[in-house]
């Protein structure tokens, strides 16, 4: 009887060891030792990026790189994102990276290190916009998007006499002449959620969010639901479209590139879609020529651009090299060379004060120079893009995640109430 | 004579440093992480919060209202019933086509059981580039006009949770092709020469032969796949997102959803303690029933 006693004792003894081998192993990278070796030994940070057809990871290479040789002594391991998770993830195992690009601000906002005013003002235009709802920003305005413009091909308006349209009565008359001549109105990717809610997300910033841009406080105050008429009406435009017909009856089986490859070989009319379609990551020269540009409708006619205006890189505040990550995010931030190819190939509208598009030697198409006078023209009034948008108007992952299973529901539940209440009680459910 | 014991003794002297490294490993890498699950679960803990607190068995009573839970245990319970019963059917279908010693059914043999070695993350996207809306068996059909339209096949909860199945049953009756295949390798030539001299056709020797003699195999497909169904993850992540609107969540997909993507950490633990004893329980009365069969063998 003693020996499994002893068994189990010794093999406790060995797991106690082993893991206080491993506690001893991190307890070596405490704050000050790190602050202390900074002035003499070279500083590694860790940097999370979000791969893509766009941002590929030549461009984070060589982008990281160049931000790094600006700040002496300082080196990057660059590690991808595997998805929208993969922050918290990180996070819950205590290995949250020093410097964070494109994360939830509303998610993370409490681990974040705030950037200074005066940096901002002084590097970047609308930076405002990036402000949290407790006062600080914490990733720099570098660049808008423009989520959702729509897209349309002017072959087919052309062959069919539609011209572009302004109001959303002008939109439904659209989508059933297209259907009549037996193209498919709208196209949408369907089959992933961040795609398949475009489209309400344009009905959502426009009839919500273009009447009062302060919606999304007044949620978060309690003042503002889901189940307010104005909202549940933007759901039923969405409902109303697919009783329409507006969307291929296998539309929620079309992924991302499906649907660009619908649209680009001319089967649909229309293509509700984040401005970075606009870049040469996504279409050719040739394509972009017989493309057009246009914003979501309103009831009345009136203009929104519904921006999300976000930066890259957001900084960890408990990370022990935390102003060095700083001074590298700034760095990254202010270097110009970084923003060329987010512009060619991801169609970025930089906010950059102290560069202009000819400073940066881009080469746009015309269709790009189209939605960039959009985006900062004045012919539009800018509010920002439900469920895209950072800063204070961020809302949480959870919600976001039920609004793009609400945009798929609309094809199998015309309930747009019961699809709202539903939203208020993942929104309680979140807080 | 003496010495035997005293060899023995050395021995099991010699294997215990082994022993005692195995079970440190196995408190380290098992049982300290669900211990530590299960301590999480008592608590409040969200990704974005810098502390938390012991909030009891809160959020298992949480459970009990949580719509999305319910639908997402009923989808769990659809895959793992209707995957389980394919594949195992399935397989025992395949392995007695293939139980031939002929050379070119072990080539077929090892073609039946590549499904099985391949990652999920491959297989459920290969089947997507099957079921997407222009993929190859809409645009085959639609070419050859056996279809007007395309086929819905990822669009409604029914479709998708037919694909989901269809995908995971394809990768799991190759490894039950396999193992039924061994347990006919078992099946001893007499008994079957004896039923046939005793008039018995082919139905009835499957029946009273060899379906029998399958029963430990049975065990093995039946018990792997009701714990494989259960956990399912991977197929989903790739092959529906967990969609259309969130309705082919499994268990183990909602477990990743609420901890890591909505943050509520502490949730999620007690979700993940729910998946647990919910395996462990299925696989406990799985293995006793079907133990059962093999004992009356």
């Amino acid at each position: 009887m003693k020996r499994p006693t002893n068994v189990l004792v010794a093999g406790l003894a060995v797991a106690f060891l082993l893991a206080a081998g491993c506690s001893n192993d991190s307890d070596s990278n405490v704050p000050g030792s790190q602050d202390e070796s900074r002035s003499s030994e070279p500083v590694e940070i860790t940097v999370l990026v979000t791969e893509s057809e766009a941002n590929t990871a030549e461009f984070w290479d060589a982008s990281i790189a160049a931000a790094s040789a600006k700040v002496p002594g300082v080196t990057v391991k660059k590690i991808v994102s595997i998805g929208d998770e993969y922050p918290g993830q990180l996070r819950a195992s205590g290995q949250l990276p020093d410097v964070l690009g494109q994360v939830n601000v509303d998610d993370l906002h409490d681990t974040l290190m705030p950037y200074d005013e005066a940096w901002l003002e002084e590097n970047f235009l609308f930076w405002e916009s990036g402000v949290y709802s407790d006062g600080n920003v914490y990733t720099p305005s570098t660049g808008t998007q423009i989520v959702p413009l729509v897209f349309y091909n002017k072959t087919i308006f052309a062959d069919n006499g539609i011209s572009v349209p302004k109001t959303w009565s002008e939109f439904l008359d659209v989508v059933a002449k297209l259907r009549a001549a037996g193209v498919t109105p709208i196209e949408m990717a369907g089959g992933e959620g961040w795609a398949a809610d475009i489209g309400m997300v344009g009905a959502v910033t426009t009839d919500v969010l273009g009447k009062d841009p302060e919606w999304i406080q007044k949620l978060k105050a309690g003042e503002a639901k889901f189940s307010d008429a104005d909202f549940v009406g933007a759901v039923q435009k969405m409902i109303d479209l697919v009783e329409a017909g507006a969307y291929d009856p296998a539309a929620l089986s079309a992924d991302y590139s499906a649907a660009n490859q619908n649209f680009l070989d001319g089967k649909s009319g229309m293509y509700p879609m984040g401005s970075w379609f606009i870049g040469k990551g996504y279409l050719t020269d040739e394509q972009a020529e017989n493309i057009g540009v246009f914003l979501w409708p309103s009831d009345n006619g009136t203009a929104y651009l519904p921006t999300v205006a976000g930066g890259t890189f957001a900084v960890n505040k408990e990370s022990p090299n935390a102003e060095v990550a700083m001074e590298w995010a700034k760095a990254w931030a202010t270097n110009q060379e970084s923003y060329k190819p987010l512009i060619e190939n991801d169609a970025a509208f930089i906010l950059l004060k102290n560069a202009s598009l000819a400073d940066l030697g881009v080469d746009v198409t015309p269709l790009y120079m189209e939605g960039y006078e959009l985006a900062t023209g004045d012919a539009a009034t800018s509010v920002p893009s439900f469920r895209w948008t950072g800063g204070k108007n961020a809302i949480p992952s959870t919600v976001a995640d039920g609004f793009m299973g609400m945009a798929q529901a609309v094809f199998t539940n015309s309930d747009a109430a019961a699809l709202c209440a539903d939203l208020d009680a993942q929104w309680a459910a979140a807080q | 004579m003496a010495s035997r014991p005293r060899k023995r003794r050395k021995a099991l002297g010699g294997l215990a440093p082994i022993a005692f490294i195995s079970l440190g490993l196995y408190t380290l890498w098992v049982i300290y992480p669900v211990f530590a699950s299960a301590t999480l679960s008592l608590t409040d803990a969200r990704t974005n919060r810098q502390t938390m607190s012991f909030v009891g068995l809160e959020n298992y009573t949480r459970m009990f209202s949580d719509p999305r839970l319910g639908r997402t245990f009923a989808f769990t319970l659809i895959v793992t019933i209707l995957v389980t019963l394919v594949s195992n059917v399935g397989g025992v279908l395949f392995a007695m086509m293939l139980n031939n010693q002929a050379k070119n059914y072990k080539v077929m043999r090892t073609l039946a059981f590549i499904p099985q070695v391949l990652s999920g993350v491959v297989v459920a996207f290969m089947w997507r580039m099957m079921f997407n809306q222009n993929g190859l068996i809409n645009s085959s059909a639609l070419k050859y006009g056996w279809l007007d339209a395309p086929i819905n096949w990822l669009g409604t909860r029914e479709m998708a949770t037919f694909c989901v199945c269809v995908t995971v049953a394809w990768a799991s009756t190759a490894f039950c092709t396999v193992v039924y295949m061994a347990g006919l390798q078992s099946v001893p030539p007499e008994l079957m020469d004896a039923a046939r001299v005793d008039g018995a056709g082919p139905i009835k020797r499957f029946f009273n032969v060899t379906w029998p003699m399958l029963a430990p195999a049975t065990t093995t497909c039946v018990v792997l796949g009701l714990i494989g169904a259960l956990k399912l993850y991977d197929i989903l992540a790739v092959l529906t997102s967990g969609g259309p609107a969130n309705s082919t969540n499994s268990l183990a997909y909602y477990v990743i959803a609420v901890a890591f993507g909505n943050g509520h950490t502490g949730y999620g633990a007690a979700l993940g303690i729910l998946l647990l004893v919910l395996t462990a329980a299925v696989s406990a009365i799985a293995t006793r029933i079907l133990r059962k069969r093999e004992t009356n063998l």
